[in-house]
């Protein structure tokens, strides 16, 4: 036998599966399993790559005469979806395929789950051996203590997901989750917690497994830190049966003459906020590094707040009341510590009111100026993922008001963490649901500008916006470059309305094409 | 016969023979001589030599003619495939059927085929141990497979 004489054999049909439709290279279709799990599940891909795979060693023109006919003989294989699906059958949930220094094949399982225990087993299975005797091991290997209790966190349940495999399948990653409610769960499913690695060496038949805590609880949720300044500027009230008050408006600089009944509180506040490396993702990059996406946020602004009402008395009155807002926050994607994708969300506000009264008259009043200005830094040159990108983009958001009188309540960021956390434990919420942030005025109907991270599967994530316009119609944009194993990756955007369901996703090892989509997909 | 009878016989033979050659030589002498008065009028001879002094037309070539194709009549082929009667005389040969009597004894190279991603591997046949029709073992040993 003369292995060059034999034509390549093995699976030879690759591509996007959707609603159980793989299409070939050549346009066409067949029927093809679509890979299972729950959403986030159903777009995950492991590469494998075996050192001494063939490949197709044949002539261009045999390669290209079988792309004709939809087949392409790969020197590496995908494990789909949570059954890890080989050539279109499942392995088995949370079963990979270990290949030992020997270049020997082995179906690999464990008992490591979300249940801690001291001990846990890994088996090998002889794999892929045609006419071999079937050969199985099964070891032992110490559990470390997940550190998953500090801080405590007020979570409901907990999750335990394999997340990510080494293309050799000498390692396996697995996530620790939790899991607050079904408010976000279509977005970001639970959030993430800390991280295992079980790492093979040796031959299947003498291996030595290792586990490890390569991200505690504590961690995985970075460093979180907030502070606010409150300064009260002024607050009296002249009452409803004085004289005509002359005095010095303070705020305004200006002195006027107050003839009528005023209520005014108005206080200057300022706040900053900063989340540090939270670690959204840890996957193997294509090369079997093991990496982390982490995100980063950091926020500034100062807020002058304001109630006020007015009754005028006698004389007529003219003045001007104005001030300005500004608010800054600046979202960093991180890839092992270099950033491959951020937003700017920058709130300007120019408020003017010209107040014009008479005898017995309320004041008329004017004019108020608010825009968002978003910029996205999608310009990036990380290696070794694949960039494609269309440079800064900045995005001019208006932000209309209605109701304009009374408004109180708090502006831009101000909300951002005090709204949504209860204490700074809590930060892991904040990812899942905290990431709105408003031009919000109590009684009033505005347009609002914010990001959510989104988790198309567990190795694919993207930033999302958020707008929500006058009248309340929301809209999701995924805008974001897809952020996976092996970088930030260009892929089109897509919109739809909030809370409208899952957004698929799968990132193909092979080819590093991404997809998403509003149905499952996945490559295989 | 007596030796008188002899001697008559053999001079009446050479008397014969005599006779013979002298008719033939008459014979000659006359062809010669019609011949020559052939020669001398001129007649073969001279179509001969203006026949060399002239160029000959040459005859146009003609493809050969093909029969015009159509459908060819039905017709029914015959032929026989006698199977080679079984000889069960041994005298040192093997006997059919070979079977294999232990698919465990059977030996693999470490080299065989490899699926393209080297997920799936399908060693070569080393040795395969048959049993012939007498109950006699035949050994097949397969060469090493040669790398690509």
């Amino acid at each position: 036998m003369n292995p060059a004489n034999v034509p390549p054999w093995g699976c030879p049909w690759h591509g996007l599966v959707k609603a159980g439709q793989l299409e070939l290279p050549n346009g066409e279709f067949i029927d093809y399993p679509q890979p299972f799990g729950f959403w986030y599940h159903q777009g995950v891909t492991h590469g494998v790559r075996h050192p001494d795979a063939p490949g197709d060693p044949r002539a261009p023109e045999q390669v290209a005469a079988d792309a004709a006919l939809g087949r392409e003989w790969r020197s590496s294989a995908i494990l789909a979806g949570l059954g890890c699906q080989l050539y279109g059958k499942s392995l088995g949930t949370a079963q990979w395929i270990y290949i030992d220094p020997l270049g020997a094949r082995w179906l690999a399982s464990t008992t490591l789950s979300q249940v801690y225990g001291a001990t846990r087993q890994v088996t090998l299975q002889r794999f892929g051996d045609f006419g071999a005797e079937p050969e199985s091991y099964t070891y032992t290997f110490a559990v470390p203590p997940y550190g998953n209790t500090t801080p405590a966190l007020s979570i409901t349940s907990t999750q335990f997901d394999m997340c990510s495999i080494k293309p050799d399948g000498s390692a396996a990653l697995f996530v620790m989750g939790g899991v607050y409610g079904p408010e976000i769960a279509d977005i970001f499913p639970w959030a993430p917690l800390g991280w295992i690695e079980l790492s093979l060496s040796g031959p299947g038949t003498d291996c030595v497994p290792v586990c490890e805590v390569v991200k505690t609880r504590a961690q995985a949720l970075g460093a979180y830190s907030y502070s606010e300044n409150y300064v009260p500027q002024r607050e009296w009230e002249q009452g409803p049966n004085s004289d005509p008050v002359y005095g010095t408006d303070d705020v305004l600089g200006r002195t006027i003459q107050l003839y009528f009944k005023f209520f005014r509180s108005r206080y200057l506040s300022s706040n900053t906020s900063t989340l540090t490396d939270r670690v959204m993702a840890m996957f193997y990059s294509p090369s079997g590094e093991r990496q982390e996406l982490t995100l980063s946020m950091e926020g500034s602004g100062t807020v002058v707040a304001t109630q006020e009402d007015m009754v005028f008395l006698e004389e007529s009155y003219t003045g001007t009341m104005s001030y300005q807002t500004h608010q800054v926050m600046d979202v960093t994607f991180k890839l092992n510590g270099v950033a491959i994708d951020s937003r700017k969300y920058e709130f300007e506000r120019t408020d003017t009111n010209d107040v014009v009264s008479g005898e017995g008259k309320e004041g008329a009043y004017g004019t108020l100026n608010a825009s968002w200005t978003i910029t996205s830094a999608r310009s990036t040159d990380y290696s070794p993922g694949e960039v494609l990108s269309e440079g800064p983009t900045v995005e001019e958001f208006e932000v209309g008001f209605q109701g304009f009188p009374p408004r109180s309540g708090s502006i831009g960021f101000l909300t951002m963490y005090g709204t949504l956390m209860d204490d700074a434990n809590d930060a892991a919420r904040s990812v899942l649901d905290g990431f709105l942030y408003y031009a919000y005025f109590a009684g009033a109907s505005s347009n609002t500008a914010g990001f959510r991270p989104v988790m198309h599967s567990i190795n694919m994530y993207s930033i999302a916006d958020i707008r929500v316009y006058d009248g309340g119609v929301t809209k999701m944009l995924t805008v974001g470059d897809c952020l996976t194993p092996a970088g930030k990756i260009y892929a089109p955007p897509i919109e739809r309305a909030q809370s409208a369901g899952n957004i698929f996703g799968s990132w193909c090892p092979d080819t590093n094409s991404v997809a998403r989509d509003f149905v499952p997909v996945c490559w295989v | 016969m007596a030796l008188g009878d002899s001697r008559r016989a053999s001079g009446v033979t050479l008397e014969q023979q005599r006779r013979a050659i002298g008719t033939n030589n008459e014979k000659a002498r006359r062809d010669i001589g019609k011949s020559n008065e052939a020669s001398r009028r001129g007649t073969a001879q001279l179509v001969d030599d203006l026949n060399r002094l002239t160029v000959p037309a040459k005859e146009p070539r003609r493809l050969r003619t093909i029969q015009p194709r159509g459908l060819l009549p039905a017709a029914r082929g015959t032929a026989s495939n006698l199977p080679k009667p079984v000889s069960n005389s041994g005298g040192g040969g093997i006997a059919s059927p070979l079977t294999e009597q232990d698919y465990l004894a059977r030996e693999f190279w470490p080299d065989g085929l490899v699926s393209s991603d080297g997920l799936f591997f399908m060693p070569a046949v080393k040795k395969v141990v048959m049993q012939d029709a007498n109950g006699e073992s035949a050994t097949f040993e397969y060469a090493q497979p040669v790398s690509p």
